[in-house]
């Protein structure tokens, strides 16, 4: 679906570039304080599909398998970070956090559990944008059968969390 | 324990609300009910954890009231779940409706059954 | 504290992601899954001898202590119920290797395989009221998955019915939590059998167990929430419903087993005598149900809701016996009934149908089928010395010996009656001869493998019952022995 809306398609790039910068705002300090990989997720996804929304579906075809994978990729990290744990003899999820100095930013602190949440962050990301291009793309005229089947696997791919 | 009065009926219009859609015969306000459903449920699992005006669910420097985190925590997972499960459901009614060209019940019935 | 109580769960993650990585892949696929889920295998294996040999076993996911963090805690009931789904799932997946058709294969069967039985494990392994209900969603979301894979007319129309229930109970099952979690500030099962006891309001505590029974008996389909049962299990391809149908069913069961066992015994005095009378009307309209249809799979489907009655039968009279009884009897019903879904599966591929109607004469062109059929048909309708009359044979005598002879009654009603519709299939799908003319088949005998492996399983549980019971009679101890579970889970002495 395209809208030929001019005030949109010339709003839209200015307002991407803050709502991500947002999102990884909301990422960085969902460690301690509200925000996290979920709420950051949702908010990229919210900017793709802005893109999505502005400049029609051209921009997101032929790129469904990338954010299919985008799914199973963060469902692989988050995992990760839950079993190499078990592996080194401690309990399942056990999270570690450690301090960092790096110049001019100060004292960072490094936490296992960010790395839980960039998994989930791409979970969401890929989740959310491959169901709106899914319901999207068969919308139009060249009935593609797969995008449809692409939607559901999409949501099984939760079952991460 | 004032705050929790007005989020308690708010959780049973959402609930009311929401069945009466699940009953409905239109795919579409089946899925908009459940969506309902879960957004009063999620209220109410709010509201169990004891509500305090101002109170944040997060520890940090300079705050003085805390309500249980948990709550919170489980709603947010709850929602997940329910986010995932809207999608599916969207993603069935529509290819349904792609299929047959309409999501009231009444007009599939039978027409579903002959495949 | 061992790791080994999450192997269950972590290594089907694991599989499901790699799976879903490697879909195009078909062969890759199949070999990965079954080297998986034979390595889980031995893994539930271990876990069930570990647990035999210590006691109850507990894992803290990231260290938490007990009433705070995720708790797994594994005991018998657990261990036994994990290694049956490994078993099923195994002989199942051999079983769809040789019978699904290629577009489903590539479209993430194989994954949305795995991530079930994650769900499926995780809650036979849990010990927290929240966490039982993340595993209940994985578990469904993978089956609204398998059961929409292939999106034909009707596989759509059951998916969203089969959805939108399972999606209001679990609105329900939420606000139960949210109550209980009002009421004593815990979750973890443990904590609350000691904490429920304690709450001044009891009245809320029996509104807790009335909704926790509809939810569970909704997800087990108990009488009289059924309903949308055979529906949906007639819905996808025939293999993906014996998964469903031996499996599925009974993760609610389970559920209801602990919950009651736990929770609701010894709170809420009207438990029992509501899930005898819900166990009786689930056998027997179960079973009239399944007389009823003419359909192959419709007719296995209502014997789910049947015997899924019996299984409440043994809960419900609550005696070391019956309990051991009706666990034994969830292991012969895994077991039997996927056996029977997949005969079913044979069939269609063999002729293309499960209309008893139009069927006949598989006997002739397939005998090997036919024995297996007989076999499991007997043994869930109880005829000894098959492994269903042992388990009838316990629940009998539990009942007996507790005066309830009205279940009695009905129990052994509805196993004659169970026996007339498993001949009425023999009859008209195996027996009488017909002219209607065998498909040309590929993999036909590995299928018939899969199933004799899972039949075998069931004549070993019928002729050694002597081996087995040992353990159902732990599991039904240990179910009883609420005390020892709350020990083993918040450390001896914490409950004062």
């Amino acid at each position: 679906m395209k809208r030929d809306s001019l005030i949109f398609m010339t709003v839209v790039p200015w307002v991407v570039p803050v709502l991500l910068a947002a999102s990884l705002m909301l990422f960085l300090k969902g460690h301690n304080a509200p925000g996290g990989g979920f709420i950051a997720g949702l908010l990229t996804a919210v900017a793709l599909v802005l893109r999505l929304l502005a400049y029609g579906s051209e921009s997101v075809r032929g790129k469904e398998s990338l954010y299919i994978n985008l799914i199973i990729g963060g469902l692989a990290i988050a995992a990760t970070t839950a079993i190499v744990p078990t592996l080194l003899g401690y309990p399942f999820f056990t999270h570690t956090f450690g301090h960092v100095h790096v110049a001019l930013l100060g004292d960072i602190e490094l936490a296992s559990a960010a790395l839980f949440d960039l998994g989930v962050y791409l979970v969401v990301v890929g989740n959310v944008v491959t169901v709106i291009v899914a319901l999207t793309l068969s919308d139009e005229p060249p009935s593609d059968r797969d995008a449809q089947a692409n939607g559901a696997e999409g949501t099984g791919a939760q079952d991460g969390h | 324990m004032g705050i929790e009065i007005p989020i308690l009926l708010l959780v049973g219009a959402l609930l009311t609300t929401g069945v009466y859609l699940v009953l409905d015969r239109t795919l579409l306000r089946v899925v908009i009910g459940l969506g309902l459903l879960s957004n009063g449920t999620h209220l109410l699992l709010l509201s169990t954890g004891g509500l305090e005006e101002g109170a944040a669910p997060v520890l940090a420097h300079g705050v003085s009231t805390v309500v249980d985190p948990l709550p919170q925590a489980l709603i947010l997972t709850a929602i997940v779940i329910s986010f995932g499960v809207t999608a599916l459901l969207l993603t069935i009614s529509y290819g349904v409706y792609e299929r047959y060209r309409s999501d009231d019940l009444r007009e599939l019935h039978g027409r579903l059954d002959d495949e | 504290m061992s790791n080994l109580p999450i192997i269950p769960v972590a290594l089907p993650l694991v599989a499901g992601i790699v799976l879903a990585l490697i879909r195009e892949r078909t062969v890759a696929s199949r070999a990965v899954s079954l080297l998986v889920n034979c390595v889980g295998l031995g893994v539930a294996w271990s876990l069930m001898m570990k647990v035999q040999s210590e006691g109850i076993q507990t894992l803290g996911f990231g260290g938490w202590a007990a009433p705070y963090g995720i708790f797994f805690a594994v005991d018998m009931l657990s261990a036994l119920m994990v290694l049956v789904t490994m078993v099923v799932s195994t002989a199942t997946l051999l079983f769809a290797c040789f019978s699904l058709d290629e577009f489903r294969e590539r479209r993430f069967f194989y994954a949305f395989f795995q991530f079930l039985l994650v769900g499926v494990n995780g809650s036979f392994l849990t010990g927290d009221l929240f966490n039982l209900f993340v595993w209940f969603e994985v578990l469904l979301i993978s089956s609204y998955a398998l059961m929409v894979l292939g999106s034909e007319g009707y596989q759509l129309q059951e998916t969203f019915k089969y959805l939108v229930i399972n999606a209001v109970s679990s609105m329900l099952f939420l606000i139960g939590v949210a109550v209980i979690y009002s009421l004593t500030g815990t979750l973890n099962m443990a904590d609350l059998s000691v904490k429920l006891a304690l709450v001044e309001d009891q009245g809320a505590v029996a509104a807790v167990a009335v909704i926790f029974m509809m939810v569970f008996g909704l997800k087990g389909g108990l009488f009289p929430l059924y309903m949308w049962l055979p529906r949906a299990y007639f819905a996808p391809p025939t293999v993906i419903s014996a998964l469903f149908g031996g499996l599925l069913t009974k993760v609610g069961v389970y559920a209801l087993f602990r919950t009651t066992s736990l929770m609701f015994v010894d709170n809420v005095p009207f438990t029992l005598p509501v899930l005898i009378v819900v166990s009786a009307g689930t056998m027997f309209f179960g079973v009239l149900g399944a007389l009823a249809q003419w359909d192959f799979k419709r007719v296995l489907s209502y014997h789910i809701v049947s015997q899924i009655g019996y299984m409440i039968m043994g809960l419900a009279i609550y005696t070391p016996l019956a309990l051991a009884g009706a666990i034994f009897y969830i292991v012969h019903h895994i077991l039997v009934k996927t056996a029977l879904f997949l005969i079913a599966a044979a069939v269609e591929k063999l002729r293309g149908t499960t209309n008893l109607a139009r069927l006949g004469g598989v006997m002739e062109s397939r005998p090997a089928l036919a024995v297996l059929f007989m076999i499991a048909g007997l043994s869930l309708a109880g005829v000894p010395p098959l492994s269903g009359f042992v388990a009838k044979l316990m629940l009998i005598r539990g009942g007996l010996e507790e005066q309830s002879y009205f279940i009695v009654v009905v129990s052994v009603l509805v196993s004659f009656l169970t026996l007339f519709s498993m001949m009425k299939i023999f009859r008209y799908g195996f027996w009488r001869s017909s002219e209607s003319a065998d498909l040309d088949e590929t993999g036909a005998g590995m299928r018939i493998v899969a199933t004799s492996v899972l039949v075998g399983a069931g004549i070993v549980l019928g002729l050694g019952a002597v081996w087995v019971l040992p353990y159902a009679e732990l599991a039904a101890e240990q179910m009883l022995d609420t005390q020892g579970y709350i020990d083993a889970v918040l450390g001896p002495g914490a409950s004062n």
